[in-house]
């Protein structure tokens, strides 16, 4: 109970009238939220634009600490950020002349984050001739080379087939922009105006934030801003502490699954031993699998980052920042598949970090059942169809797919919910089928797909989609078609991930195939009146399917969500 | 007699507001009665009666924003009704966008208007280019009729996949659906929005399924009550863009009330403040739950093609932007878990409502700390529900909630309660303005509602707006607005074409379908149409 001591003590030293803090705490909250504006307003491409793959913050000038972060920016980035900027600080403290007015750039996935489509811009806010913060920006830029388009590649053994690799370089120094730099960057994209029109979002949202924070440092003066931004992340890190201290000492033990790496047929455990020692949270990774050779490996602050998106959806009135993981200390083996460095490759990132959430909630099942959920589909289901349309010009439908929630303890789980890890929505089948020579014949809720439980887990989704066009040819990079989305307190788990396709081969059963890998396949061949289904998991269930009360099992036969047969 | 007298009527969650204007005379005569729950037409008609000394024969218009649509949705209390939708996509409404409530937790829920056994398929088909791959048949429409009548629904939606690009197959079957349904409530998606984005259209006119018999009954009343005066006033509805539509067009398209009272404040704020030479203006509803800001700007109201009511309750059709916080004269000032000051979101609204009131709340509220502060006469408070305001129970509740836990004397948390209410109110402007571009330092503040004028001063300095306009009637803006509203439809088409290939034919037959198509909703009440 020390530290509790220690940092109420602290917190106490610091004069700050809770009037003026909680108005600072708003203003500074508010020009992430404007920066965040700012970028989605102007970038070119739609996953910036549409599906809000970006994010914006205000960050520690020593330490790279996540100070403030927008409420809109995707909860991922939120989490990787700090970082990405301890990574800039790192460089500036090996080259040196750091100046006011520079800007720099950088994808490295290895020390911000994530994988090499995501561009973080970093900027030093210098006050009285030092750095005061640095304001950052990431968005997830549409194309950055390599071997596929959109650069999510199954097959992908090294992180050169996954796009170009930038360090972090200074996009301006003292205000000056270094075109040199614009131009490798452009030169290395498939979509360069896109590229081009993204980063200069990128520019206004972060020259934004210097403007609006100015102008708050010149009305409340750096010291009253500086004590603020210490005792909101002080706040933060005793209410975090409050939490886990309310909690019984003791390690607890999860394990869960992915399929495979896309490469070899393996399994790859990860494992968290998870202590709570009074108000201190010790996460030991050690169990997991080593680096594999496929894309699902992920660098050491992808962990980190990922953690605090479980954290963030367990204990929710935490605000976000770097407070939230001061009480949380990391085991992660060097050779971990959790803590890779370049060159292997990281492009399915997605689908071990969703993994990662779901053994956390697993874990927080045994000793705060009121704050979990069943886990969610645990998949972001990458399906791309491509081919060539009559007139010779070519197509790529390329797009993310949806599954349930998990129950909880005030219901049952949402049907066809968004990955924990991302707020971005699907687009309308429509627009879909209007961009591409493709016809949905079913996009439906999938009956049966919710775990069992007192609250059911959400459904899964049905997406069947049939070629009209001469041929084309797919590839899916997709997850828990083997081990199933568990559920909580006794809950049953959702059902597994389906793929099938319409084949010609002589393997094919009933003229249907489905993936050696379950999930992860390129180079399915269809022709015209073929088609691909996806059956997506839904989500794990919460508490004893016991417990469920007869009329809302009567209400879910009667609306057919489920089907009454075998359950 | 000649009948000079228009009237707008706002009816609120507390109050009925009425504005009669003789636009002979130019008299203008404000009323302010309890609204009634349950039915709203009662409290409708003993409003309009009293401020016409209770003679409706000079009253030749009565323009009315009501709030039944959006409570309705908001409480739930809709028709039960069903979906007759293309094979394959009966799941539509309930799997929305694929999203969640909020980015934190992951604890939502969310239960579509139609439930999902009174969800039907039947076989056709239309692809994206128009092309009618599948017929539809006859008596699968007449089946999945009767089957939804057996299920006791009240009304129905017609939605087909790709109907915004041919809705040669829907109009086929709303043909024969109109024919075997019992009653007028009939929703056909492509009638009510063709666009592309099927669960933004499907959503749209479900909610106007839902919607439709309560809605309609509710108009109904209404003309009742005033035929049976003997009058033969005309009864024009406020729509969410603003403009003003028939009472038929009103109960054939009840989701395009949804924001039909908010939107009458907004377009006498902007009416005013233009008049006042004032183009670029930033409107400020503070009510009993929440401030509701708008954006003017060039003169013009921003409009927004699509809302949502609740998580998942899309409404996709033109509506004047609105920006809502919880940080009404209601809302609940409490200390947060880290010792912080925090102003709502929880609300005393407006039933039991402040703790000045007296109607048995006793955590304090924005109003409370208004009244502490003598920034509100407790002896004269608005509306004739309550003669006295009780300061007392104002102070004892700062004092107790506020005051004591934060070591502070009673007037400085009254104060502190107004500036982190102020500091809310501004981020939200903030946001509103930048969001789409604009610098709010070149607007111009118009607080309006019960409170708002009360931060106007501090909302100026804080966001540096250039100045603040106060209405006359502050409390019954939105009256006003209805009297001031322009008679107006919205026609939406989807033409899923590159520039350069855009057939100039075809694109002028599709304006002359949709102007004809206004015009006949327009000249349903006899107005001259002004512009297209």
């Amino acid at each position: 109970m020390k530290t509790k001591e220690t940092i109420s003590d602290t917190m106490s030293k610091i004069k700050m009238d809770p009037v003026t803090l909680a108005i600072l705490k708003g203003r500074l909250e508010q020009i992430a939220d404007e920066m965040d504006a700012t970028l989605f307003r102007s970038a070119f491409n739609p996953i910036i634009a549409e599906a809000h793959d970006a994010s914006h913050g205000i960050y520690d000038a020593i330490t790279g600490e996540t100070l403030v972060q927008g409420k809109s920016g995707l909860p991922i980035f939120v989490g990787v950020m700090a970082f990405a900027v301890k990574a800039v600080i790192d460089k500036v403290a090996r080259d040196g002349g750091l100046q006011d007015g520079d800007v720099y750039i950088f994808n490295d996935p290895y020390d911000g984050g994530t994988h090499l489509s995501d561009f973080r811009l970093v900027k030093p806010i210098y006050r009285n001739g030092e750095v005061f913060c640095y304001l950052a920006s990431v968005g997830h830029w549409h194309d950055v080379g390599g071997n596929v388009p959109g650069n999510y590649n199954p097959e992908a053994t090294e992180c050169f087939q996954e796009g170009m690799l930038i360090p972090p370089v200074k996009l301006f120094s003292a205000g000056v922009l270094n075109t040199d730099i614009v131009d490798i960057l452009s030169s290395n994209s498939r979509l360069p105006n896109s590229l081009y029109g993204d980063m200069n979002g990128q520019i206004n949202a972060l020259d934004l934030g210097k403007q609006r924070l100015n102008d708050l440092l010149d009305h409340y003066g750096e010291d009253n801003i500086k004590k603020a931004l210490s005792l909101l992340k002080m706040r933060a890190e005793r209410m975090m502490r409050d939490h886990l201290s309310a909690l019984p000492n003791g390690t607890i033990s999860v394990e869960d699954f992915l399929d495979n790496d896309g490469v070899n047929d393996v399994a790859l455990k990860l494992a968290v031993d998870m202590t709570i020692k009074d108000e201190k949270l010790i996460i030991d990774f050690s169990r997991s699998s080593p680096a594999c050779a496929g894309p699902v490996n992920i660098s050491r602050s992808t962990t980190i980052a990922a953690t605090y998106v479980a954290l963030k959806h367990i204990f929710t009135d935490v605000p976000a920042n770097a407070g939230v993981l001061q009480p949380v200390e990391f085991i992660i083996p060097e050779d971990s598949f959790l803590s890779v460095r370049a060159p292997k490759p990281v492009g399915g990132y997605t689908e071990t970090i969703l993994r990662l959430i779901d053994v956390l909630f697993q874990a927080f099942e045994h000793i705060a059942p009121e704050r979990v959920n069943g886990c969610a589909y645990g998949t972001i289901n990458a399906l791309s169809i491509a081919g060539h349309r009559k007139n010779g010009s070519r197509w790529v439908m390329f797009s993310f797919f949806g599954g349930g929630h998990g129950g909880h303890p005030e219901g049952d789980g949402l049907n066809h919910g968004n990955a924990p890890i991302s707020t971005a929505t699907i687009p309308p089948l429509e627009i879909l089928e209007a961009a591409y020579p493709v016809a949905f014949t079913q996009w439906a809720l999938r009956p049966d797909s919710g775990g069992a439980g007192k609250h059911r887990g959400g459904l899964g989704a049905i997406y069947e989609i049939e070629l009209l066009e001469k041929s084309a040819t797919a590839f899916l990079f997709g997850e828990r078609g083997k081990f199933p989305p568990p559920g909580v307190v006794d809950g049953g788990a959702g059902a597994v991930n389906k793929f099938y396709y319409d084949s010609d081969d002589d393997d094919a059963v009933n003229n249907k195939k489905s993936p050696p890998l379950v999930s992860k396949i390129t180079g399915i061949k269809l022709r015209k009146g073929q088609r691909v289904r996806l059956e997506t998991p839904g989500g794990g269930g919460y508490g004893k399917p016991a417990d469920r009360p007869q009329h809302l099992i009567d209400n879910d036969i009667a609306q057919g969500y489920v089907s009454g047969e075998n359950k | 007699m000649r009948k000079s007298i228009v009237i707008g009527v706002d009816v609120g969650g507390t109050f009925t507001d009425i504005l009669s204007l003789d636009e002979v005379l130019g008299e203008v005569h404000v009323e302010k009665v309890p609204s009634t729950k349950g039915d709203q037409s009662s409290g409708f008609l003993s409003g309009i009666m009293a401020a016409t000394n209770h003679d409706l024969s000079s009253v030749s218009t009565i323009i009315h924003g009501t709030t039944v649509a959006t409570n309705a949705l908001l409480e739930r209390k809709g028709a039960k009704a069903g979906i007759i939708t293309t094979e394959g996509f009966r799941d539509v409404l309930e799997m929305r966008r694929r999203d969640r409530p909020t980015t934190w937790g992951l604890w939502g829920q969310f239960t579509p208007v139609i439930e999902r056994k009174c969800r039907l398929e039947v076989p056709e088909r239309t692809l994206a280019d128009g092309t009618v791959v599948k017929e539809i048949a006859a008596a699968s429409i007449e089946a999945a009729a009767k089957d939804l009548i057996d299920q006791g629904c009240e009304s129905v939606c017609l939605f087909f996949i790709n109907g915004y690009a041919n809705k040669n197959n829907e109009t086929k079957a709303a043909k024969i659906l109109r024919q075997v349904w019992p009653n007028d409530y009939v929703s056909v998606a492509t009638e009510i929005l063709p666009e592309i984005r099927e669960f933004e259209r499907c959503s749209t006119a479900s909610l106007n399924a839902y919607l439709q018999p309560v809605v309609a009954n509710y108009l109904a009343r209404l003309e009742d009550r005033i035929a049976k005066e003997n009058s033969d006033s005309e009864i024009l509805i406020v729509q969410s863009n603003g403009g003003i539509m028939s009472v038929d067009a009103a109960k054939a398209f009840p989701v395009r009330t949804a924001l039909s009272g908010p939107a009458a404040g907004v377009v006498a704020a902007r009416q005013i403040a233009n008049a006042a030479g004032f183009l670029n203006v930033i409107t400020c509803d503070m009510g009993g739950t929440s401030f509701d800001v708008s954006l003017v700007a060039d003169g013009q109201n921003i409009l927004t093609a699509q809302a949502s009511i609740d998580f998942g309750m899309v409404i996709r059709t033109p509506m004047i932007e609105m920006s809502t916080i919880g940080a009404g004269g209601g809302s609940i000032a409490h200390i947060d878990e880290t010792g912080l000051l925090e102003i709502g979101p929880d609300s005393a609204g407006s039933d039991p409502g402040p703790v000045c009131y007296g109607f048995g709340n006793d955590r304090p509220t924005v109003t409370d700390a208004n009244l502490v502060l003598g920034r509100i006469d407790a002896r004269k408070p608005i509306g004739n529900k309550l003669t006295a305001l009780d300061r007392d129970a104002a102070v004892m509740a700062i004092k107790k909630h506020i005051a004591t836990p934060l070591g502070m004397r009673v007037e400085d948390a009254a104060e502190a309660i107004v500036k982190v209410a102020n500091s809310k109110m501004a981020g939200a402007i903030r946001l509103i303005s930048i969001e789409r571009g604009h610098d709010p330092k070149l607007f111009v503040a118009m607080p309006f509602g019960g409170g708002g004028a009360l931060h106007a001063g501090a909302l100026m300095q804080d966001i540096g707006l250039a100045a603040a306009i106060v209405p006359r009637y502050p409390g019954v803006t939105s009256a006003l607005g209805c009297v001031m509203s322009d008679l107006r439809h919205d026609e939406v088409r989807t033409l899923n074409v590159m520039l350069n290939s855009l057939d100039d034919d075809h694109l002028h037959k599709l304006i002359a379908e949709m102007t004809s198509s206004a015009e006949g909703i327009i000249q349903q009440s006899n107005a001259k149409i002004e512009s297209i």
